[in-house]
């Protein structure tokens, strides 16, 4: 139509999509308003068509149907009231060392992560659980709110994980070779944050102290330990039986989702929390949760059709491969674009914008694919920390007690930034720590 | 202003309505997917339909609970500077938003959905399956779901205008 060069659209329509965000108007009509205004503009009306044709392409999409049975499942969890157990119980065991409820936060978000996949769940109930609790104790309100914020962000590396489903849909990739992946990566970081606290505790006593003795009344270790067992071994077995019938192929990772979110529907019966009301609740809050995060796909796949459309694809290569930086400065370009779209995109946006331009020359520079998407999605747990537009901020903000401030939650994220940063390079050094775990996956 | 806000509560309650009859269809996918393992890993008879079933379900369950998303308040959107406004500016920013993002994409979707349905109602369109279901049902769901989304932006326009004068929506 308008005879508008490829890198002048390219750049316009993420100069509008930045100020349709400062608008604050929902993510998923930006992008599609964005994607009629410039994909009119470069091809005419002739593209709208192509718009329907992509978004029947992601209702008619197996894959994707992981996501809400994932999301159901995690309801389930929430209502089972098994994290609150946990926590209660690791915090006797491990209270009375330094930094401990720091430590028991990070266990229990890495255990509840792999649970539930989603971000929102974990740091919601973590911050309204254990924040409060640290501050009484005098741990340091900076360092509380990062170990949440970190910890919590493990949902979505930490298999089963939606963001993971929506990775393999997009790239064509197996769901369980994308899980298997992900599995030492996010057990990396979650080690990196424990050795963190703990070290960062015991250098100085002041920013997380050791519970005293009467803290633990007159509980014996023998209730301490059955609290453990009965807190853990359910969720474990639910982990075990998703992930373990994946990954030996037993069943499609739809299917797990759906034995799990079944599974998770027992264990809610078992502990004793099932009433209609509840359920009806979790229904309710799983539509609202899943029309969110596929809903944002219908916006996303029309704003990458007309961003592709335009030709944006080639003026991001361009420039990238214009750089002249060889096989790895190439990645770690892309990687620090990943990063800084994370400031002001969510993951959803970020996989739709990014895969489509990185995927291609990523086979071209010779990495491996699950090696590749798994490397992205450790480094897109910062597009939830870092500001201005981390969620995982203004969840632990939003559910924190009065006297913390953002300005606390900015800077307790960001030693936990760095060290997500230091476990990306060790993936990046180590490529095994990745790729082990799916080539013994069955495909 | 009654009559506005006649026809924004009664938008908001068709999307409640919409919201709360569509979601249900999780309760149908989890019993489906569980189904077809059973009956494929111990009986070892899998249906010919459950995939192409789920799917569709699927389809209709994410789409159709747009709109309810919408009243909800649940898609994402990014408050950061916006909260900073009065809640005047604050309505009048998302109605300029609503109108030159929110409605040209809807509209757009809703016409070409429309459309696209057509065509397959048109060529009486089936899947290419053993199973071979019907396609035009769920082809119809994008243009519903675009139509629902234009009458829930309404309400949301109109909820606005009750912001800016400074009157009581509820």
């Amino acid at each position: 139509m308008i005879d508008v060069s490829g890198e002048m659209i390219t750049i316009l329509m993420f100069a509008f999509l930045l100020i349709g965000i400062f608008m604050g108007h929902p993510l998923t009509f930006i992008l599609g308003g964005l994607a009629i205004v410039f994909g009119y503009l470069s091809w005419g009306p002739g593209i709208f068509p192509m718009f329907i044709n992509r978004i029947y392409g992601l209702m008619d999409n197996y894959v994707l149907l992981a996501i809400p049975l994932f999301i159901f499942m995690a309801q389930f969890l929430d209502t089972s009231g098994v994290t609150v157990q946990l926590f209660k119980a690791l915090r006797y065991l491990l209270g009375p060392i330094r930094g401990g409820v720091g430590v028991t936060v990070v266990i229990v978000s890495t255990i509840f992560a792999a649970c539930t996949g989603i971000v929102g769940a974990s740091i919601v109930t973590m911050g309204l659980l254990a924040l409060p609790m640290m501050m009484s104790y005098g741990y340091q309100k900076e360092l509380s709110c990062g170990a949440i914020s970190a910890a919590g962000t493990l949902g979505i590396l930490l298999p089963p994980s939606i963001m993971l489903v929506l990775m393999a849909s997009e790239a064509s990739l197996s769901v369980g070779k994308l899980f298997a992946g992900a599995v030492f990566p996010g057990i990396l970081l979650s080690v990196l944050y424990l050795g963190y606290i703990m070290i960062r505790c015991w250098l100085n006593p002041e920013l997380g102290p050791a519970l005293s003795k009467e803290e633990k009344g007159d509980i014996t270790n023998r209730e301490i330990f059955l609290m453990v067992l009965k807190s853990l071994i359910p969720p474990m077995i639910l982990i075990v039986g998703v992930l373990g019938s994946i990954f030996t192929g037993v069943a499609t990772p739809t299917e797990a989702s759906g034995v799990g979110a079944f599974m998770a529907f027992l264990m809610v019966v078992g502990y004793g929390k099932f009433t209609w009301a509840s359920l009806k609740d979790a229904i309710q809050k799983t539509a609202q949760t899943s029309t969110m995060v596929v809903f944002l796909l219908c916006g996303a796949t029309c704003f990458t059709g007309a961003f592709l459309g335009a030709g944006g694809e080639e003026v991001v290569t361009n420039f990238i491969v214009g750089l002249g930086l060889g096989k790895w400065g190439t990645f770690w370009v892309m990687m620090a674009i990943v990063f800084v779209l994370g400031m002001f995109l969510d993951w959803i946006g970020i996989v739709l914008i990014c895969f489509p331009i990185f995927l291609p020359m990523a086979k071209v520079l010779g990495f491996d694919m699950v090696w590749f998407v798994v490397m992205i999605a450790v480094n897109l747990q910062a597009s939830f920390l870092t500001p201005p537009f981390g969620y995982a901020l203004f969840y632990i903000k939003g559910v924190a007690p009065p006297g913390v401030e953002l300005s606390h939650v900015y800077k307790g994220i960001l030693p936990f930034v760095l060290l997500m940063l230091s476990g990306l390079i060790i993936c990046a050094s180590f490529p095994q720590l990745v790729l082990w775990l799916p080539n013994q996956v069955i495909n | 202003m009654n009559f506005l806000k006649k026809i924004g509560k009664t938008f908001d309650s068709l999307s409640n309505f919409t919201g709360i009859v569509f979601g249900t269809i999780i309760v149908l996918l989890v019993i489906l997917t569980v189904m077809e393992v059973v009956l494929r890993k111990f009986f070892n008879s899998p249906t010919i339909w459950s995939f192409e079933v789920l799917k569709q379900l699927f389809a209709v369950y994410f789409m159709m609970t747009a709109a309810y998303g919408l009243f909800k308040g649940s898609h994402i959107s990014v408050d950061l500077f916006s909260r900073l406004l009065t809640e005047k500016n604050r309505a009048i920013l998302s109605i300029v938003s609503y109108v030159i993002f929110f409605f040209p994409f809807c509209l757009i979707c809703a016409w070409y959905g429309y459309e696209y349905a057509a065509t397959s109602w048109a060529m009486n369109e089936h899947s290419w399956s053993n199973f071979a279901p019907p396609l035009y049902p769920v082809k119809s769901v994008v243009c519903i779901t675009f139509i629902l989304l234009i009458l829930q932006g309404i309400s949301e326009v109109i909820k606005n205008i009750f912001t800016i004068k400074g009157l009581n929506y509820d």
